[in-house]
C-alpha cells in the first residue's frame, strides 16, 4: 500500500516539475514549483528524513514561492522564450 | 533541438534506472553508507552530548565546522542578492504588491497566526535536541512569518513586526555568534568548535549539549535575517 503512495508521489513530482518548466505563465509556474517542493517534502517524510522534509516544506513550498511571486510581480508575468 | 535534448534526457533516464537496480535497498543496515562512521555516531551520540536527536548532534557537533560553512554560504548569498538588486532601487516607490491590503479577514487571520507561528518557530529551535528541527528550520519559520506580515500588512505596516534595516545585520550577528562559540575553546587550548571546553562549569556532555544550542541560535538568526533580507531586496530593490 505505502509503495503505491510513494510511487504516486514520485510520478506527481515529475509531472508537476515538467508543468513548471513548460508553462508560459510565470505565476502558474511558481505555484507549480511550490507544489513540487511540497511533494518532495512529503517524500522526505515518507523516507524518514523528517528534518529535511521540514526544511523543504518551509523553504521550498513557502518562502521561495513568496520571493519568486514578488519577482514576477515586479517584472512581467508572461515568459517570452 | 527539442527532440535531441529529449533523447539525451531519455538516455540518461535509462542509464539511471539501470543503475538504480544495483543500489542497496532502502534502509537496510548493511548498506555501505551505514558501515563506517554512521555506526559510531549512532552508538556514541547520546553518551557524548546528552542529546537524543542524532541528526542534531551530527549537524551541530560532529560536523559543526561544515555547518559553519553552510551558514557563511547563506550569509554570502544574502549579500550577493543585495549587491545584485541595489541598482534596481528605481524611483523609490513602494510596489503595488507591498501596499497594505484593505482586507479585514486576511489581516485578522495574519495577526492571529503571527504569534502562533513565531512561538512554534522558537519551539523548533530550542527543541531541536529532542525532536525534528533546529536552527535552519526555526529560522526559516521565523522568516516565513515575517514575509507573511510583509505581504498582508504591507511594507510600512509590517516594519513594526520586523524592520527592513535590521535583516542584514541580524544575518551577520548569527554568523558571529556561531564563530564566537567556536573560538572560545581555543583560549582553553582546545580545537575550534570543541564545545566541551566552553567555560560554563558543567560536565563535558552537557557542555556539548549547550554548545549545540548556542550554534543553533546563531544559525536561526542568520537564516531568518538573510531570508527576510532577500525577500525585501527582491520586493523593494534594496531601498
Amino acid at each position: 500500500m505505502i509503495e503505491i503512495v510513494i510511487a504516486g508521489l514520485f510520478v506527481f513530482a515529475i509531472v508537476i516539475a515538467l508543468v513548471a518548466l513548460e508553462i508560459r505563465d510565470l505565476l502558474a509556474a511558481t505555484i507549480a514549483l511550490s507544489t513540487f517542493s511540497f511533494t518532495a517534502a512529503l517524500l522526505y517524510v515518507v523516507m524518514d528524513a523528517v528534518d529535511v522534509g521540514f526544511n523543504e516544506a518551509v523553504l521550498g513550498a513557502g518562502v521561495t514561492g513568496a520571493i519568486m511571486i514578488m519577482a514576477v510581480a515586479r517584472t512581467q508575468r508572461r515568459s517570452r522564450d | 533541438m527539442r527532440v535531441a535534448s529529449a533523447g539525451i534526457l531519455g538516455a540518461f533516464l535509462l542509464v539511471l534506472l539501470a543503475a538504480a537496480g544495483g543500489m542497496p535497498a532502502f534502509g537496510v543496515p548493511d548498506a555501505p553508507a551505514a558501515q563506517h562512521v554512521a555506526r559510531y555516531y549512532l552508538e556514541h551520540a547520546y553518551h557524548d552530548t546528552h542529546t537524543p536527536n542524532v541528526v542534531t548532534v551530527m549537524i551541530g557537533d560532529y560536523r559543526s565546522f561544515d555547518t559553519l560553512g553552510e551558514v557563511m554560504v547563506v550569509f554570502a548569498a544574502g549579500l550577493a542578492c543585495t549587491l545584485l538588486l541595489l541598482p534596481a532601487a528605481g524611483d523609490g516607490r513602494v510596489p503595488r504588491v507591498l501596499h497594505r491590503k484593505e482586507n479585514l479577514i486576511a489581516e485578522v487571520v495574519t495577526r492571529l497566526m503571527l504569534p502562533a507561528v513565531q512561538i512554534f518557530a522558537l519551539y523548533v529551535v530550542f527543541h531541536g535536541h529532542y525532536s525534528p528541527g533546529g536552527g535552519f528550520q526555526g529560522g526559516a519559520l521565523l522568516a516565513a512569518s515575517i514575509i507573511l506580515a510583509r505581504i498582508v500588512l504591507g511594507r510600512d505596516g509590517s516594519q513594526a513586526v520586523f524592520p527592513t534595516r535590521l535583516a542584514r545585520p541580524l544575518g551577520g550577528v548569527g554568523v558571529l555568534v556561531y564563530a564566537a562559540i567556536g573560538i572560545i575553546p581555543l583560549g582553553a587550548g582546545g580545537a575550534f568548535l570543541q564545545y566541551d571546553l566552553l567555560p560554563l562549569g558543567m560536565a563535558p556532555d552537557m557542555l556539548r549539549n549547550w554548545g549545540i544550542l548556542g550554534i543553533e541560535i546563531g544559525v536561526a538568526l542568520t537564516v531568518m535575517g538573510i531570508l527576510v533580507s532577500i525577500f525585501d531586496d527582491v520586493s523593494m530593490g534594496g531601498q
